[in-house]
This record gives C-alpha cells, sequence and structure tokens, in this order.
C-alpha cells in the first residue's frame, strides 16, 4: 500500500457551514485531508492521488454522490478507495441506491464528530477488503463491522 | 422481543405498586376521623376490588391487546369508578368514607403513573406490531433494517423472483414471495413491506399486493421507483419512511376512536347494569351441573391473533369431544358447527342461550380489547385454517359481540352468506352503521329470534 504513514482522505462536501469541521475532525485521527467541491475536479484528483476513503455528500451543486460513486467505482484501478456517503436523507430506499452505487457505508446527517471519526477509521481499516460490503449503513451505536 | 417483554412486565409491576399505594392513600384521605378498623376495612376493601378489576380487565398484562390513549384512560377510569364503589359501600358496616375525596386523589393520580411510566404504553401498543418484507435486495435489508430499528418487530423475509440470493439479511428468509398468502395464514403480520421494483418484479409485486388485498392486511409500497439525488418529499409526514402505506379499508380514525370509547363506556354501564342478572346466572349454572361458570373458548382475534372470548358454560363439561361424534348431523354449511338440538346443552344452557345471556361474559372482552360491541363473529381456529383466503379479511378488524349475520336471521343463513355479510360490514363500515346494528339486535335478543 502507500508508503506514506498518514491516510489520504478526499473530502466531496460543499456545505461551508460544516466543512471545516469535518476537515478537523478527520485531522484528529490522523488522515491527509484534501477538499473538492466541484464535480469535474474529483476524477481529476482521484486519478493522481487515489484517496484510501472518499467521503462524499450526497446533495452536491451540479451532481449528486451518486454520481461520484458511479464515477470512482467505473475505474476499475480504484476499487480500493473506500467511500463513504453523507446525506440528510436516509430512507431505506436512499441507502439502498448508495449501496447499489457502490458506497461502502452511510452516514445520516447531523452526525457527530465522534461518529465520522467511528467510522472513518473503521472504513480505513487496513484489513477491510477492497470492494463494498456494506452491512450497517445506518446510523448507529458500532461502526460498519468488517466482512 | 424477549427483553422487551420482561421490561414491560417490570413496568407493569412498578404500575402495579403504584397504583395500590395511591389507592391506600386515597382511602387514608377518605377516612380521616373515622377509626382505624374502618380504615383498614376500606383499604382491603379497596385493593380487592382494584386487584380483581385489574386482573379481569388485563390491565397490568404485558400481552394485552392494544388499547391505545382513550382506551387507557376509560379503563383506568373504570377501576378508579369500581373501587371508588366498594369505598363507598363500607358505609353499611362503618362510618362512611368521603368516597369524593378518594376519587379526586385516585383518579388523577392513578392516570398521571399511567400515561407518565416510561415505555409502559409505548411497549405495550408495539407489543404485537409484526411486519414482514417482501424483495431480500438491497432496498428490502435496508427497510429490514430500519424497521427493526424502531418500535417495530422484523417477522422475516420473502425473496422476490429478480433478488440475489442475500446472506446478510437481518432477519430469516421464509420463502419467496409466491409463498406469501401461507406465511400470512401461519403468523399475525400486521403490516406488509413491498421493497421491489416495478420493472424487475412487476408481476410478483403486483400478485403479492392482490394477495395482501384479500386478507385485508396493511402493506407499503416504496414511495418511488426513481433515484432522487436532491428531491424530498414536500410532506414528510406522509411518507416518513420511503413508504407509501395502504389499507385495504376506509378509514376513520375519529370514529374509530369514539367507537373504542364507546365500547369500554357501554360495557361497563351494561356489566354493572347487569350484575345481578350475572350472578344469579352464574349460581344456576354452578348448581345444575358440574363444572366451571365460565367457558373459554380459544377464538381468532384482529389479525389472526388468538385469545379466550368467555362464554357462560351452556353444555356437559366434554362437549368439544361430544363435537367429533355429531359431526354428521351439522346443520351450517361451510366449516361451522351448528346444531338445533343439540343434546350437549344443559336445561338452563339452552334457556341462557336462547336469550343469548350466554354471551354476556364478553363485555370482559370487550373491556380487554379483544373484541369490541359490533364487529365479526370472532372464529374458532379450526375455522380458520378453513378459510378461503378472501375470507380471512374478515380478521382485518377487532371482532365483535353483533354483526350484521346476528341481526339477519342468524342459523338460518348459508355460511358463504354469512362471510358476505361480514365482508359488506367492514368494507362500508361507519359508526352510523354500528348503532343501527346495535338498536338492531335488541329485538333479536329480546325475542330469541334465530339463536341455536
Amino acid at each position: 500500500m502507500s508508503t506514506h504513514t498518514k491516510k489520504r482522505v478526499l473530502l466531496v462536501e460543499d456545505d461551508p457551514r460544516i466543512v471545516d469541521s469535518l476537515v478537523e475532525a478527520l485531522r484528529q485521527i490522523d488522515c491527509d485531508v484534501s477538499v473538492v467541491v466541484r464535480f469535474e475536479d474529483v476524477l481529476e484528483s482521484v486519478v493522481e492521488r487515489p484517496p484510501h476513503l472518499a467521503i462524499v455528500s450526497l446533495n452536491l451543486p451540479r451532481n449528486s454522490g451518486y454520481d461520484i460513486c458511479e464515477l470512482i467505482r467505473g475505474d476499475d484501478s480504484l476499487l480500493s478507495v473506500q467511500i463513504l456517503i453523507m446525506s440528510d436523507q436516509a430512507s431505506p430506499a436512499a441507502i439502498a441506491y448508495a449501496e447499489d452505487a457502490g458506497a461502502n457505508a452511510f452516514l445520516r446527517k447531523p452526525f457527530t464528530r465522534q461518529q465520522l471519526q467511528k467510522y472513518a477509521t473503521a472504513l480505513l481499516d487496513p484489513h477491510r477488503p477492497p470492494r463494498p460490503s456494506m452491512r450497517w449503513l445506518r446510523r448507529s451505536e458500532s461502526p460498519p463491522p468488517v466482512v | 422481543m424477549l427483553s422487551r417483554l420482561a421490561a414491560n412486565t417490570r413496568t407493569s409491576r412498578i404500575n402495579l405498586g403504584a397504583d395500590g399505594f395511591t389507592v391506600s392513600a386515597g382511602v387514608l384521605v377518605a377516612t380521616i376521623g373515622r377509626p382505624w378498623a374502618a380504615t383498614a376495612l376500606t383499604t382491603g376493601l379497596a385493593l380487592l376490588i382494584w386487584l380483581f378489576g385489574s386482573r379481569v380487565l388485563r390491565h397490568y398484562d404485558a400481552r394485552r391487546a392494544q388499547q391505545g390513549l382513550a382506551g387507557d384512560l376509560a379503563l383506568t377510569t373504570l377501576l378508579v369508578i369500581a373501587s371508588a364503589v366498594a369505598v363507598g359501600a363500607v358505609a353499611f358496616v362503618a362510618p362512611s368514607p368521603n368516597v369524593l375525596r378518594y376519587v379526586l386523589v385516585v383518579w388523577p393520580a392513578t392516570l398521571w403513573i399511567r400515561f407518565m411510566l416510561p415505555g409502559a404504553r409505548a411497549v405495550a401498543e408495539a407489543e404485537h406490531d409484526d411486519v414482514l418484507v417482501v424483495g431480500s435486495g438491497t432496498l428490502g435489508r435496508h427497510t429490514g433494517i430500519s424497521i427493526a430499528e424502531s418500535a417495530r418487530t422484523l417477522a422475516g423475509y420473502l425473496s422476490l423472483p429478480a433478488d440475489a440470493p442475500c446472506d446478510r439479511l437481518p432477519a430469516s428468509l421464509l420463502g419467496q414471495s409466491a409463498d406469501l398468502e401461507r406465511v400470512l395464514c401461519e403468523r399475525h403480520v400486521s403490516e406488509v413491506y413491498l421493497a421491489g421494483t416495478s420493472n424487475a418484479d412487476g408481476e410478483a409485486m403486483q400478485s403479492a399486493i392482490r394477495v395482501c388485498e384479500r386478507f385485508g392486511v396493511p402493506f407499503a409500497l416504496p414511495a418511488t421507483p426513481y433515484r432522487l439525488d436532491r428531491a424530498r418529499p414536500a410532506d414528510k409526514s406522509a411518507l416518513a419512511d420511503g413508504y407509501i402505506h395502504f389499507l385495504s379499508y376506509e378509514r376513520h380514525p375519529m370514529q374509530m376512536r369514539v367507537k373504542r370509547l364507546f365500547d369500554i363506556v357501554a360495557s361497563g354501564f351494561a356489566l354493572a347494569a347487569l350484575a345481578p342478572l350475572l350472578l344469579a346466572v352464574a349460581a344456576l349454572i354452578k348448581i345444575t351441573s358440574k363444572g366451571p361458570v365460565l367457558f373459554k373458548q380459544e377464538r381468532v382475534g384482529q389479525h389472526g391473533r388468538p385469545f379466550f372470548m368467555l362464554k357462560f358454560r351452556s353444555m356437559v363439561v366434554n362437549a368439544e369431544a361430544l363435537k367429533a361424534k355429531l359431526a354428521a348431523s351439522n346443520e351450517q354449511s361451510g366449516p361451522v358447527f351448528k346444531m338445533k338440538r343439540d343434546p350437549r346443552v344443559t336445561r338452563i344452557g339452552r334457556f341462557i342461550r336462547k336469550f343469548s345471556i350466554d354471551e354476556l361474559p364478553q363485555l370482559v372482552n370487550v373491556l380487554r380489547g379483544e373484541m369490541s360491541v359490533v364487529g365479526p363473529r370472532p372464529p374458532v381456529p379450526t375455522e380458520v385454517a378453513r378459510y378461503e383466503a378472501w375470507q380471512r379479511r374478515r380478521l382485518s378488524v377487532r371482532p365483535g359481540l353483533t354483526c350484521v349475520w346476528q341481526v339477519s336471521g342468524r342459523s338460518e343463513i348459508s355460511f358463504e352468506r354469512w362471510m358476505y355479510l361480514d365482508m359488506q360490514y367492514i368494507d362500508h363500515w361507519s359508526l352510523k352503521e354500528d348503532f343501527k346494528l346495535i338498536l338492531k339486535t335488541v329485538p333479536v335478543v329480546l325475542t330469541g329470534r334465530g339463536a341455536s
């Protein structure tokens, strides 16, 4: 894997009210965070420096988080990228679409700093298998288990 | 499920203890200035009535039927009235306690305890709320997870033809969507979630919907088959879980509440007014034949949930065993057993059956919330086992003491016609219809017309 000790995290979020605190929370668990807002920049950034984890908001100005999932999953060389979707729309249908689009986990907004850190840590675990298997995507006490 | 039941049992005990304490305190306040012996006697009597009454009404039973807000309010009030009558009755033998003071203490306090006790009502109401999910794909799995996280219980899954096999479901797979009919017969399901799309499973979804409609089981369909990136329902409360919910009958929530309230008030009054008759009949039954006064028979209630229906015993003790021998002389078509000159009926039994007095103990079933005054008669389990699918829709409502069949000639009507009448009642239910049926029942009972 990477020679860096720090895990790379790509954050795709345009909500100015929460971006800073998300970055702060991820830095606390020793992540190298880069923030991208524009859909067009995502692929470029992902291909250039593949992240270990992409944290994607569902509601983006131009496209949706589902599109970003499909974009990443459409490239076989990016299979090991873990994807976490965040949204305030957490109906079973929305979560099912996220899974079908290739997301590994789903976090309902609003969430606490601890929840985000717990999810990120679990998804960044190097022993996780490369392709999705999201079992407990919903906002729950336990982090997503490794299958 | 089990842990919830255990927690509920503990809450019930706390509830009972608190109520007992309140009743004692109420008596103490009501007997200020009276001799201590009178206080002790009154306390004992009030507690006795309270305990007996709450036992009969299943007031603290963890597995009691759903009562709702109005039901809980009315039943607690009923217990207060019953115990207040007992407190007042002490006046016959001792200096009379102040009943008004007793009611003023006990009534608000017991109601407060009932409604403020955390979880007591919520758990009791969610107890039998079993949900079945049809569709074991991604949507089905997440639907199940979200149900399991709510207060409802996940009964299991049925897979749709297009579903890939899945081993990560939060509940067991009970079969395929084609088995829906069998599963609904075997289990008490209060709602079916159809987690599929018309593209992939159109035909299977349509036939599952048809089964739900025939059974009268509420079901839910995904609000939209499309992917929504940011659109959200304008009216959030209508589809909180992303599903649209359907019922097979017209829902009148206000009228339903009035109906339940009427049930409790009417049967409470009727029990009090008929108490002398009931006691006399009970005594006669006990004297004239061997065996218990009441006959408890297992019947099938709303959503197929079994309960014990109470009757005055009108037959000899081993009647059920004799029934098999008499099967050849059955005079009623279909799976019901009826016979005009049934040799198993006792002498007093024939009289109380003629005037439907044997059915009066069911007023207690009404108070317990297992039955209503008006509704389709609750069938016995063997009858239900032989029902055709469409006839099971009878079980979608609370069963009752009287219904259309009872006022239109009873045993002279064929089974098929009876089922049609019941279905007609369910489909066109209104509070007005109920009151009409009650009024029509009175002359039928008084003249003993059509009774077997």
